[in-house]
């Protein structure tokens, strides 16, 4: 779908099409200034081929730690070369070749238009996704020593929250939110038709960093927590933000609702599947005979915290930011409380063990005198008191966070290059 | 004369750079599997989770291949064994066998060993004790590495950041205004002040975490209270340890006899340093007491005194 014309349209006047060279595809109107007019331009309804690099990336990485954290589990030996790492990594180095590639055809390529319609860095033009993305490469590339030497000095831990690691999921999360950044860029240069497709793509990696963020509080949302405020902090601390901001930047209704739609399905997809591959421990001491990989625990019930913040969010959006913020952050986790509450309860009763609640999977790690930990509440807060601070600090992260998310999904909507 | 001095000069010069270690934390052990003398050698990790370095070798018999699993030496641990290893063959000493086991925690380890010969299979156990000894400091070169690497990704991150702000919503075409400009320095020195911020919360999360490991791991070997009880009884009793207590589950607590002695008491006389005694002649084990463990040595002291 190419052709060399001019497009009008009613509202914006004389505007144009075009494309980057060969590789960049453009395929949405905006208003051109005069120094761009000057440069040849296409028009390309199509998603240029870097939106999918992206998705590729992202899916790549997350389903990597996904089955990282389950070789940990059911596997344990760990190499540089396991699958699971091979996967991450191939995920960072899509991103980073296909950003880099942009970057360096955008600086020394003849297509004026395209350094135009860049931002430019030290010298280098390109969009700005593709220079977060990079960024975000590097930072993988720097865990890895910093890891290395981590597992010299203190062991080889099985961690998710230690330093070397959250550099990790800083450069992964980085390369995810660079992705996010390159289709909103497109997103909003786009027509109505074009749009509606990179918004499914856009919320699609949007639920991929979503599930990142819900892999880097996992420690914290255990069934076993759920009666605790610490669950609810954890949540309403990692959600809101990346919910809110999605929505808001895509512009479609029931936005985060949809993100946490598709993390519900993909989730429990990875719950009822994952234990039919095969596998063993390869560490001792081995607790738990092992015969099949462990998935990761049933899904939380994100949706509807999604859907409150969608319906609240929609219904005072003539309101302030403050306040639309304070409602949909207060109703968030109100309704998570509503529904995680009682969810903890079955989830830890004898109901939800089988294969389709998943609590009756155990590590190898886990010895069985130890099982019944999973089957009962741990109170991480230790009195009253503790418990009640710990939710208001849980109402109030909520707050600030979907202002978080407010503002900076406003910002999104404007990113143009 | 001259080559005399000139071998002192040697030994004075190379004396610096030679080093010795009093006790070892390696595993030394001589047994029989089946029909095949083995002496084993089990190299514990300075650290756990590690991995511990094992060499086997073959005092008679002849052996032709050995696999070594990990297990715990009790309790839970002990009866599933992960799919054992293969050890190399040595080409140039066809007896001499090498492997290496993950230990993922301390405590009382067996390296469970099958071993296949001429004379059929057999099995050996290997009691390994594993704790961690020592964290590492970080090399120079690795230091200087991912220093380098945070200057660049510091900066450059303020660069995107001001980037953003200058001219990310801007419309294909055209330079940044001279308020975008300020607007992207503005951004960009916020951007420095948050990132010096959460290097600074950063670096101590990381001294936190790090030094919370290391008191978790490493080994601390429990308090020993001395008391002399009738004039002729040394009572030895072992203080509470949280690093035992906390693996209860894992660790053997009884006391294996070292060249047939249960104990090496050493007595020196305090401040002069004159007097030293290795007395060895009788322990009586009298087990736990009340949680601790006491160990009572009498005819010894009789002797010393």
């Amino acid at each position: 779908m190419r052709d060399n014309r001019v497009y009008i349209t009613a509202q914006h006047g004389i505007e144009f099409w075009f494309r980057w060279g060969e590789t960049m595809a453009h395929s949405a109107p905006y208003p051109v200034s005069a120094p761009a007019q000057s440069a040849v331009f296409d028009r390309v309804a199509e998603i240029a081929w870097y939106v999918w690099f992206s998705a590729i990336a992202v899916t790549s990485t997350t389903v990597g730690l996904y089955w990282d954290i389950s070789w940990h589990t059911s596997i344990g030996r760990d190499t540089f070369w396991t699958p699971a790492h091979l996967c991450i990594h191939f995920g960072a180095i899509v991103a980073g070749l296909s950003s880099m590639y942009l970057i360096l055809s955008t600086t020394f390529g003849k297509n004026r238009a395209a350094q135009e319609s860049s931002v430019k860095i030290w010298g280098f033009y390109g969009p700005l996704g593709t220079f977060v993305s990079l960024w975000g490469g590097l930072t993988m590339l720097t865990s890895a020593p910093f890891d290395d030497w981590w597992h010299n000095a203190f062991g080889l831990d099985v961690q998710i929250l230690s330093p070397p690691h959250v550099v990790l999921v800083l450069g992964i999360f980085t390369v995810g939110l660079g992705g996010l950044f390159l289709i909103i860029a497109e997103m909003n240069r786009a027509n109505e038709e074009t749009r509606a497709k990179l918004n499914r793509i856009f919320l699609y990696v949007g639920c991929m960093l979503t599930i990142l963020l819900l892999m880097l509080i996992y420690e914290y949302t255990e069934q076993t927590l759920m009666h605790s405020a610490i669950f609810y902090r954890a949540v309403a601390l990692a959600m809101p933000p990346m919910l809110v901001g999605i929505a808001r930047a895509s512009g479609y209704r029931w936005a985060a609702t949809k993100v946490a739609g598709i993390y519900l399905v993909l989730w429990l997809v990875a719950l009822w599947l994952v234990p039919l591959v095969p596998a063993e421990p390869k560490l001792g001491p081995v607790y738990t005979r092992v015969t099949h990989l462990i998935p990761m625990r049933f899904p939380l019930l994100l949706i509807a915290g999604a859907v409150a913040l969608d319906f609240l969010l929609d219904r005072t959006a003539q309101r302030k930011k403050w306040l639309q913020a304070a409602v949909g952050g207060v109703g968030f986790v109100m309704v998570m409380i509503a529904v995680q509450w009682p969810m903890g309860r079955f989830l830890i009763s004898p109901l939800a063990e089988n294969r389709v609640f998943g609590t009756n999977y155990y590590p190898y790690m886990v010895p069985p005198s130890d099982y019944h930990f999973v089957h009962q509440f741990n109170f991480y807060e230790k009195t009253r008191t503790e418990f009640w601070a710990g939710m208001i600090v849980a109402f109030m992260a909520a707050f600030v966070m979907t202002r978080v998310g407010l503002f900076w999904g406003d910002w999104m909507r404007g990113v143009k290059r | 004369m001259k080559r005399a001095l000139l071998f002192f000069m040697g030994c004075f010069f190379l004396v610096p750079t030679c080093g010795a270690h009093v006790g070892s934390p390696d595993v030394f052990y001589e047994g029989m599997a089946g029909p095949y003398r083995l002496f084993v050698t089990v190299r514990t990790p300075p650290m756990i989770p590690g991995i511990a370095q094992i060499e086997v070798r073959a005092l008679n018999g002849s052996v032709a291949d050995i696999w070594i699993a990990p297990l715990r030496a009790m309790g839970e641990g002990s009866e599933n064994a992960p799919p054992p290893d293969r050890m190399e063959r040595s080409p140039a000493d066809t007896q001499f066998f090498t492997g290496k086991l993950w230990l993922m925690a301390s405590g009382s380890w067996q390296v469970r060993m099958e071993v296949f010969g001429a004379q059929g299979k057999a099995q050996m156990a290997v009691p390994v004790p594993a704790a961690a000894r020592r964290t590492l400091t970080m090399p120079k070169s690795t230091g200087t590495l991912l220093a380098a690497l945070m200057i660049l990704l510091v900066t450059s991150m303020i660069a995107i950041f001001g980037a953003a702000a200058r001219e990310s919503q801007m419309e294909p075409g055209g330079a940044p205004s001279a308020s975008l400009r300020r607007r992207g320095r503005v951004v960009m020195a916020v951007t420095a002040a948050a990132l010096i911020g959460i290097l600074f919360l950063g670096n101590m999360w990381w001294d936190a975490a790090a030094s919370g490991r290391a008191n978790l791991m490493m080994y601390k070997a429990p308090p020993i209270e001395a008391s002399l009880q009738n004039g002729n009884t040394l009572v030895l009793k072992m203080g509470f340890s949280s690093w035992h207590d906390r693996r209860k589950q894992m660790l053997l607590d009884k006391i294996i006899p070292d060249h047939g002695h249960l104990m090496h008491l050493f007595l020196i006389r305090v401040p002069d340093l004159d007097r030293f005694y290795h007395p060895t002649s009788r322990q009586e084990w009298c087990g736990h007491l009340r949680g601790t463990i006491a160990l009572y040595v009498r005819r010894e002291l009789c002797a010393l005194r």
